[in-house]
């Protein structure tokens, strides 16, 4: 279903972020081949006013690609309404086998590029640039992911085949098995939020602990920040689990309705949108605070890194208890005036 | 943070000096964007206006719609069909129906002729608010219709009440309007005549014992598919369309429509991105020395980038809003005159006001993506190259 607004916008950003990947991808070849941080020569300054280019191209390419995110979302819900059995959104990303993948693909693109520019921030910030090879070998790698997400996209709006009248028999009875598809069947609530809530505190005590004060060996401080990260992922993971398998049908009040994107639509005031927005920024800033730890160990960039480190820390944990009050907000509300408590 | 804002905000203000000193430059590229932003938007605003429209009239539709099959065409149904379909459990009604084109030679529009038979207990008094003038039918009716008031137009009726069609032998048939259908129905109704059953058998020839279609009503609509599926395998050879079929079949319709209109739209914002890389990419002379005393002055590489970044946003932006706006007008006030054809199909008979913009975030967001987002992007590499001109090349 290629000839359709949608997919033409989807396909337009996806186009434009290659172009621009590509471009940054000719630099990144440049400065792995010649770089040379002591040079004076009119390659290394030519290298470095590129550098700035490349720098900017991935700040495009995010941009694009939260953008891309949202229209892949909002796509799905308007695909929705012409595809064989598929209620909402879930069912039109369940069409096919390279709906959700695709999806899943664009979603952790956000935290990859994202990464890249925290990386060329951190660089700047010292003198000797010491993360500049390492950061463009960094982008080559991200050059085949970009093309795994636009072919993604590309199978899974290639292959989505709208439900219309043919006119030799008017009934589809094949693919008729719509009952909207939900993404997980239904899981025991209580015990799951226990499990959550009780995780997140586990998770606000590790980041509260490292702000307390940086471990006396270097061994302790990288596990530490690596279990950090690992932390924040598990709990990005958990919390769209939980947001589908729980909250959501709170939001709709609908005990059947499982769906992790109809929470954007305006008929819920787009509630999505702030969940979805602490939910990103508190995982991006407690996984990074974590990733960027091995960099302070490298000459000159301890001060930085810790500087960030802290912040990013600081921001997640704040960040992570408003997703927990309003994710929360639903349910209590719901409990509280059904009488239930 | 109050700094970097500041900072910000002093760039942006140095970038709307610098757009209102190359007015005429600027001002082109804004034009020209509008222009193609608007087309888009139009096509837009038009598609989802009338996606809802098709979502409001098929509330009306039957929930089943039978129709023979003979040869891969649509034949007439043996009424008899339709015991068979009330013996269906699940089945509320059934209800015939005979319907067809009639062209019109003298005025060269095709109307679409619509017989039912009026549910029993209709009541002259009773007001219907699809009618806007007089009565809907009654059961015991011969020779009434209702009609829209652009087949009234169309047949140059005036006051009078009385009109003649041609039966397939060419003998008349006289007809008498006792209604007509309001204007808000104008999509649906801008080419019907309705009227009973007999009426239109009478007007078409066609045999006793036959129909053009069955309307199936079901009781409840989530026996929908179900209902569906045994109607299919009482009657052979039958086609079986439900409600929920024809609203996706005129959503996918109407997308692809606006898919087609976006493809048209690529080439046009194609040939605008081309061009707005050329202008950006073409370095002056005054522009070297702008950017030279500015790294002069302190500014860094950075900067510059977010001089040239605010600059096209604003023009993007500016041109983003003037044509979305555009475009509303365009449908709300002048009913998409421009691309109504595309859209309405090329029938003599259309409807004139069919078009209510909805406001919808996803709209914004799509036209937003596909004309502001390639522009910026054309304009990304240009930026740099006017941003990294070295502070002693005007010294």
């Amino acid at each position: 279903m290629l000839l359709n607004s949608w997919s033409i916008a989807l396909l337009v950003c996806s186009a434009a972020t290659i172009l621009l990947g590509a471009r940054a991808a000719v630099t990144a070849l440049r400065v792995v081949r010649f770089w040379d941080a002591g040079a004076d020569t009119a390659r290394q300054i030519r290298l470095e006013n590129e550098s700035w280019l490349s720098a900017m191209l991935m700040e495009y390419g995010l941009a694009l690609q939260i953008i891309s995110l949202l229209l892949l979302v909002l796509a799905a819900d308007s695909f929705s309404k012409i595809l064989v059995g598929a209620m909402c959104a879930t069912g039109a990303f369940l069409a096919n086998d390279f709906g959700i993948p695709a999806l899943a693909v664009k979603i952790f693109g956000l935290f990859l590029y994202g990464f890249w520019i925290l990386m060329h921030r951190l660089d700047l910030r010292s003198e000797e640039t010491p993360l500049t090879r390492m950061k463009f070998y960094y982008l080559l790698l991200l050059v085949p992911y970009l093309l795994a997400d636009t072919l993604l996209l590309l199978a899974y709006l290639g292959r989505l085949q709208p439900d219309i009248i043919t006119s030799c028999c008017g009934v589809i009875f094949g693919g008729v098995s719509g009952d909207g598809r939900n993404l997980v069947g239904a899981l025991p609530a209580l015990p799951l939020m226990a499990l959550y809530y009780g995780y997140s505190g586990l998770l606000f005590w590790g980041g509260w602990g490292q702000l307390q004060g940086r471990s006396r060996t270097t061994y302790r401080y990288l596990s530490g920040n690596i279990c950090l990260a690992m932390g924040w992922l598990l709990f990005f993971l958990f919390s769209l689990l939980i947001i589908t398998a729980v909250i959501s049908s709170y939001i709709y009040a609908m005990p059947s309705h499982r769906c992790p994107f109809d929470i954007l639509l305006r008929e819920y005031h787009g509630v999505g949108y702030p969940i979805y927005f602490l939910l990103f920024t508190s995982v991006f800033a407690g996984m990074s605070a974590g990733a960027v730890a091995p960099m302070g160990l490298l000459p000159d960039m301890a001060r930085p890194v810790e500087a960030y480190r802290l912040r990013a820390i600081r921001l997640s944990l704040i960040l992570l208890v408003l997703f927990l009050f309003v994710i929360s907000w639903f349910p209590a509300v719901y409990l509280a005036s059904g009488g239930e408590w | 943070m109050s700094a970097f804002f500041g900072r910000f905000l002093n760039i942006l203000d140095y970038a709307l000096g610098s757009l209102m000193r190359n007015f005429g430059k600027n001002c082109s590229i804004f034009i020209l964007f509008t222009l193609v932003i608007f087309l888009f938007a139009s096509f837009q605003l038009m598609t989802g206006s009338l996606t809802v429209l098709a979502e409001k009239i098929l509330v009306t539709a039957p929930d089943i719609t039978v129709q023979q099959m003979s040869a891969g065409r649509q034949v007439a149904i043996a009424e008899g069909a339709k015991e068979k379909l009330a013996g269906i459990l699940g089945v509320k009604k059934v209800t015939e129906r005979i319907w067809g084109y009639y062209f019109d030679e003298a005025t060269g529009a095709n109307y679409t002729v619509i017989g039912l038979t009026p549910p029993e207990g209709a009541r002259d008094d009773a007001s219907w608010p699809g009618v806007s003038e007089g009565r809907l039918l009654l059961p015991h009716d011969r020779g009434k219709v209702v009609v829209s008031r652009d087949i009234r137009d169309t047949l140059g009726l005036g006051d009078r009440r009385h009109f003649s069609l041609f039966r397939p032998d060419l003998s008349m048939a006289s007809f008498e309007t006792v209604g007509t259908f309001a204007e808000k129905l104008d999509l649906l109704t801008a080419d019907v005549i309705l009227m009973t059953l007999a009426d239109a058998r009478d007007l078409f020839a066609i045999e006793p014992g036959l129909v053009t279609d069955l309307l199936v009503t079901v009781a409840n609509p989530q026996e929908l598919d179900t209902i569906a599926g045994k109607i299919a395998g009482i009657l052979p050879g039958v086609r079986v369309i439900t409600r929920n079929q024809i609203r996706k079949t005129y959503n996918v319709v109407f997308s692809w429509r606006s898919g087609l209109g976006a493809i048209c739209f690529l080439t046009a914002l194609a040939a605008f991105a081309i061009f707005a890389w050329d202008r950006a990419s073409g370095l002056s002379r005054e522009e070297v020395r702008e950017v030279g005393i500015l790294k002069v002055l302190g500014w860094q590489t950075e900067d510059i980038i977010l001089l040239r970044f605010c600059e096209s946003a604003v023009i993007s932006l500016l041109a983003f809003l003037t044509g979305f706006l555009l475009a509303w007008i365009h449908v709300a006030v002048f009913h998409g005159t421009l691309l109504r054809q595309v859209l309405l199909g090329w029938s003599v008979l259309r409807p004139a006001g069919a078009f209510t913009p909805q406001f919808a975030f996803a709209d914004l967001l799509l036209t937003f993506s596909i004309s502001v987002l390639p522009y910026l992007c054309a304009t990304a590499v240009p930026a740099w190259r006017a941003a990294v001109v070295r502070a002693d090349s005007v010294i």
